[in-house]
């Protein structure tokens, strides 16, 4: 134990990024964010009185403190009925959990529970959209996909990074139910491959599961594109009937207007095809980020007690007296260990309340890349048996024609929350993706016709109506533009930084 | 409700049927409760709950790739991929909004990008405000 005269008085929590951030706007006008503010006032006091004043070192001390604020949020939550209050209620107690009890495997991350202000003050309108929130995107930026033979360019030599094929192809070299393979030849319907397997090397031979050579790495060409096409069953868009997804693609377009890039999208794309691929990149970052900073699992930030010490019987008595607390086991410990789970307790399963499980913040972010990333080229694979991730893969265009980017796991409540998907393969994650279907299959072609059906769906029914573009202005080139967009890319502020200082309790 | 073993699992996983699969374990805290819960939300919209059982090594060894780490786990199971994982089943709301999702999920509905149908500003979605049933302050442990 540290000494008490050394230890830091006022520990940073895991939270700090979080609580710092503005949860609340200071514009007034709204009557949910007004009560909201109401309430987290009166937990604030307890919150910064216990940050003041307690030494980092005392766990009980600071889950008694926690227990206090939980207390006064709990009278505050008695009046309280919309999501967004429970949710900024949520994360001033989240500024009073100890670095030293989260799990270790988020430990040194920072984790966040914040909705854009312009995105809460529209909760008194259940985040109706208005013709404002109308996707803009210049039609340079989808065009290369009605393109005719697209995705056989994709397939040639030297066009595409990694493919995925079926593990029945070389079992030796799959990981779960698929494979890495390019394509180095042709001979009319046959491809020749490249194989990639687990350990990194390649091979153009394949091999049976006990390893035995099986052949010369052929395949043909209409099964590369059935995987190259995959959409994965379920895999749906937005459906803007409901809140959370209205919410979710307000955040989504509050984040693209923070780091500019509507406006980059909203006009011409560049004639630089790595440019043009940066900009698509950091959409889709976007999107990520839209779902990761505003909803926590609540696994992610439950209490993790050590097993034998005096405190924490008392501990976890506090917070079980005050309904808060529920005990759950690993699912590999020979002894119960002491985990506590809390956070929806206080807050709303969903976008809107912000208590989401890995596998919902995934289908999130799935949801938002069927409806406003593939339009793009970024083609979604939904299904992996996990649910904690989707495949993401990319459709581009550059001097020499297509190209493909990926596969890419994006699972946005793990750090990192993109990476090629053999990385995630090795860290155990996206192993057993479903099997191609027809039914299943992006329409790659269709894609842009989609976007524009679901910008003018929103259009129609919004109200206000669009504004009138200014004389002389193209329709092709909307207004939104400052000249600061050109450089926007280069000041993408990154994901938020970890604010490890380690002086926790 | 039913306990599957690690075959059953493996066939369930592999069913385009929907599941509610709860994952337990003797000495796990809360397990009762739980299952409890969640099988009279599952009589309520005549599903099935299946129980698995976490100190059966065969069965445990699978469910890591199910991204199962604590007990109780709730997963519901839906075209062969895991459409939502809980662990803390505070009351029958949170019983009943788990085992609609499977529910839901037993509508197959074809894919691609589905188009809005929005709403005015102002209107009130069913749904996004918590259920009435739901009491005020915390939700019981």
């Amino acid at each position: 134990m540290p000494d008490e005269t050394t230890a830091s008085i006022a520990p940073r929590s895991a939270f700090e990024g979080s609580a710092d951030a503005a949860t609340v706007p200071d514009a007034a006008g709204s009557a949910v964010i007004a009560r909201a503010r109401r309430g987290a006032a009166a937990v604030d006091v307890v919150v910064d009185d216990a940050r003041a004043s307690i030494p980092g070192w005392d766990n009980l001390a600071w889950i008694d403190a926690f227990a206090r604020a939980a207390e006064t949020a709990r009278e505050v939550l008695r009046t309280s009925t919309h999501p967004i209050e429970r949710r900024v209620i949520g994360a001033r107690l989240l500024r009073l959990m100890p670095r030293s009890l989260l799990p270790a495997e988020l430990a040194d991350r920072t984790v966040t529970l914040s909705l854009p202000d312009s995105v809460l003050s529209r909760a008194d309108d259940d985040f109706a959209l208005t013709a404002e929130d109308v996707p803009r995107v210049h039609p340079s930026w989808t065009a290369h996909l009605t393109r005719p033979g697209l995705l056989d360019e994709v397939l040639r030599p030297g066009r595409h990074e990694w493919l995925l094929a079926p593990r029945s192809f070389s079992p030796k070299d799959a990981v779960g139910s698929a494979m890495l393979v390019r394509v180095v030849g042709e001979s009319g319907d046959l491809l020749q491959l490249e194989i990639k397997n687990p350990g990194g090397h390649t091979s153009r031979r394949r091999r049976t599961s006990d390893g035995r050579d099986a052949g010369p790495a052929e395949l043909k060409r209409d099964v590369l594109l059935s995987w190259l096409r995959h959409g994965g069953p379920g895999g749906r868009g937005l459906d803007l009937r409901r809140a959370d997804d209205r919410c979710l693609l307000l955040a989504w377009q509050e984040t693209m207007r923070e780091r500019r890039l509507d406006g980059l999208l909203a006009r011409s794309a560049s004639d630089d095809p790595e440019r043009r691929a940066a900009v698509v990149a950091a959409v889709i970052d976007a999107a990520i980020d839209a779902v990761a900073f505003a909803a926590l699992d609540p696994l992610a930030c439950r209490f993790v007690f050590p097993r034998d010490a005096a405190w924490v019987e008392a501990a976890i008595v506090r917070l079980k007296d005050l309904g808060l607390g529920m005990e759950l086991m690993p699912l590999q410990a020979t002894t119960p260990t002491r985990d506590v789970v809390w956070l929806d307790a206080v807050v709303d399963a969903g976008f809107v309340g912000g208590a989401m499980s890995d596998v919902a913040q995934a289908r999130a972010f799935a949801r938002l890349a069927v409806s406003v990333l593939s339009p793009l080229g970024v083609l979604p694979l939904v299904g992996a048996r996990c649910g904690r991730g989707v495949v993401l893969t990319l459709l581009e265009e550059d001097q020499r024609g297509p190209r493909q980017r990926g596969p890419l796991w994006v699972e946005p409540a793990a750090e990192p929350a993109i990476s090629p998907i053999h990385e995630a393969w090795a860290r155990g994650r996206g192993r057993l993706l479903p099997a191609p279907a027809a039914d299943t299959a992006h329409d790659v072609g269709g894609l842009p016709a989609f976007l524009q059906a679901f910008a003018d769906a929103i259009a129609d029914r919004a109200a206000p109506p669009l504004p009138v573009p200014a004389p002389g202005a193209s329709p092709e080139e909307p207004m939104l533009v400052d000249d600061d967009d050109v450089a926007a890319l280069d000041s993408v502020p990154p994901r938020p930084a970890d604010d490890a200082d380690g002086d926790q309790p | 409700m039913k306990r599957l073993s690690a075959l059953d699992l493996q066939e369930r996983l592999r069913a385009t049927e929907p599941s509610v699969l709860c994952v337990t374990r003797r000495r796990a805290p809360s397990v009762d409760d739980v299952v409890r819960r969640l099988d009279a939300a599952a009589r309520r919209l005549e599903l099935e709950l299946f129980t698995i059982d976490g100190d059966d090594g065969e069965t445990a060894a699978l469910l890591p790739d199910l991204g199962v780490t604590m007990v109780p786990c709730v997963l519901v199971v839906a075209h062969g991929a895991v459409v939502e994982r809980a662990s803390a089943i505070r009351d029958g709301v949170d019983a009943r909004r788990l085992v609609a999702l499977a529910a839901a999920a037993r509508a197959t509905r074809p894919p691609g990008p589905a188009l809005p149908e929005t709403l005015p500003p102002g209107s009130v979605v069913p749904g996004s405000q918590p259920p009435a049933s739901q009491p005020p302050g915390f939700r019981r442990g």
